[in-house]
């Protein structure tokens, strides 16, 4: 999947009204709770087959960096 | 050896305390709190919470007391007592042999303790088709039972409050001539001990914390890390489902019924799709419990007999896995 679809998936599973982009601070977003994280482990299991670690996920801050963590590789198109 | 060296299950009952803390209630005592967040991500409308002198064993006594209120003999017939908790009486004696007078269980009987959560259930089924194969037992009593309400911090950890509720049930296993409860998978993953575990209050460290302060770093209270045990459960789940069909010499098609652990409803929807198990056949319901820890999945095999959906002579896939991390797979015949 390229970035652009991984963001408007982002924005779906946290039912957020603003737009998300790969510079959104994801812990700066009050709905980045421990549901939306759960929510995130599996999409990024079911997507890329890829485990992060809790210790990873708590890094997390932009978009970017999540991008960065999975592997920019992973992601096909241009963002 | 046993002359009927199989072990069946021949009845399950189970209790819930009175009181109920539904997802308003929280919502009332926390302006955080989001009950549609809960009721679609965890599927938990209410949970319930033993009163302030109830304990674990009040639960196991009024579930066992259901079942001998079904199975007319059981009493007088039990002669092993296996007691499965986390949240003992006291750390001496055993819960189990206070029970047995409790219950007025024959004096004849073994009695034990065996302290495991989520994968308790299954390993107590082990333990009960053991001791008949062994010859030890013909009738085993199998209880579980916790109190985890009791270690959430209470309301400073609406997230943990959410999740989690109270409850017993009771099992009787008995010798049988055809064998209704199958093969076994366990496992355990001790490097996972960290991630779900209250710290104080036993021997390593019995400081007993003072007050609630930051329930988390107390270390009275439960620490889950969520995303890493969300991470376990992904990766070993669908490896020990297939090894115990393997074991069991069946597939998928063959299980007319899957009940995992009830742990939360996000996690179970999306290891059913990871592994491939239609919906129908798949348990998936914590609206009025929570989280029971080792009595979710007799809970839930009572749900899908009282619904209906689940018949005498199906086959059933059970699967605990959690605190230990411990899990463990067993194919039943109802």
């Amino acid at each position: 999947m390229d970035i652009q679809s991984f963001c408007a998936e982002l924005q779906e599973m946290l039912e957020v009204d603003q737009s998300i982009t790969e510079a959104t601070n994801l812990k700066e977003l009050e709905e980045f709770d421990s549901l939306a994280i759960m929510s995130l482990i599996a999409i990024i299991d079911g997507r890329f087959g890829k485990k992060l670690s809790g210790q990873q996920l708590a890094s997390i801050t932009t978009v970017n960096s999540l991008v960065e963590l999975i592997g920019r590789e992973r992601f096909s198109g241009r963002a | 050896m046993n002359p009927s060296p199989h072990a069946r299950i021949a009845g399950i009952a189970y209790h819930l305390p009175e009181t109920r803390l539904g997802n308003d209630d929280l919502a009332a005592l926390h302006p955080e709190f989001s009950a549609k967040k809960v009721r679609k991500a965890i599927g938990v409308e209410e949970r319930r919470v033993v009163a302030a002198n109830e304990y674990a064993s009040d639960l196991a006594y009024q579930a066992a007391l259901a079942l001998f209120a079904e199975q007319s003999e059981a009493r007088a017939s039990v002669d092993f007592l296996l007691y499965c908790t986390q949240s003992p009486d006291y750390f001496v004696p055993a819960t189990a042999c206070m029970l047995q007078h409790r219950l007025g269980l024959p004096t004849s009987v073994g009695a034990l303790d065996f302290n495991l959560g989520c994968s308790g259930y299954v390993y107590g089924l082990g333990l009960a088709k053991s001791l008949i194969a062994s010859g030890m037992a013909s009738s085993v009593l199998l209880l579980t039972t916790d109190t985890s309400t009791r270690n959430l911090g209470g309301s400073e950890k609406v997230a943990l409050q959410s999740l989690f509720g109270d409850a017993a049930s009771a099992t009787l296993v008995l010798a049988s001539d055809v064998p209704g409860i199958h093969e076994f998978v366990v496992g355990t993953d001790g490097s996972g001990a960290e991630h779900l575990i209250i710290r104080k209050g036993a021997y390593r460290d019995p400081s007993a914390g003072s007050g609630y302060g930051e329930p988390d770093d107390d270390g009275r209270y439960l620490h889950m890390n969520g995303p890493e045990i969300f991470n376990f459960t992904i990766e070993a789940v669908p490896k020990v489902v297939q090894s115990c069909l393997d074991k069991n010499k069946l597939g998928m098609h063959d299980i007319d019924h899957v009940v995992f652990h009830q742990a939360n409803g996000f996690m179970l929807e999306y290891l059913r799709t990871k592994i491939g198990v239609p919906t129908e056949k798949f348990h998936n319901d914590l609206r009025c419990t929570g989280n029971t820890s080792s009595s979710t999945i007799p809970i839930g095999i009572c749900q899908r007999r009282q619904s209906g959906v689940a018949t005498i002579g199906q086959r059933l896939l059970l699967v605990g896995f959690g605190v230990g991390f411990s899990w463990g797979a067993v194919v039943v015949t109802l």
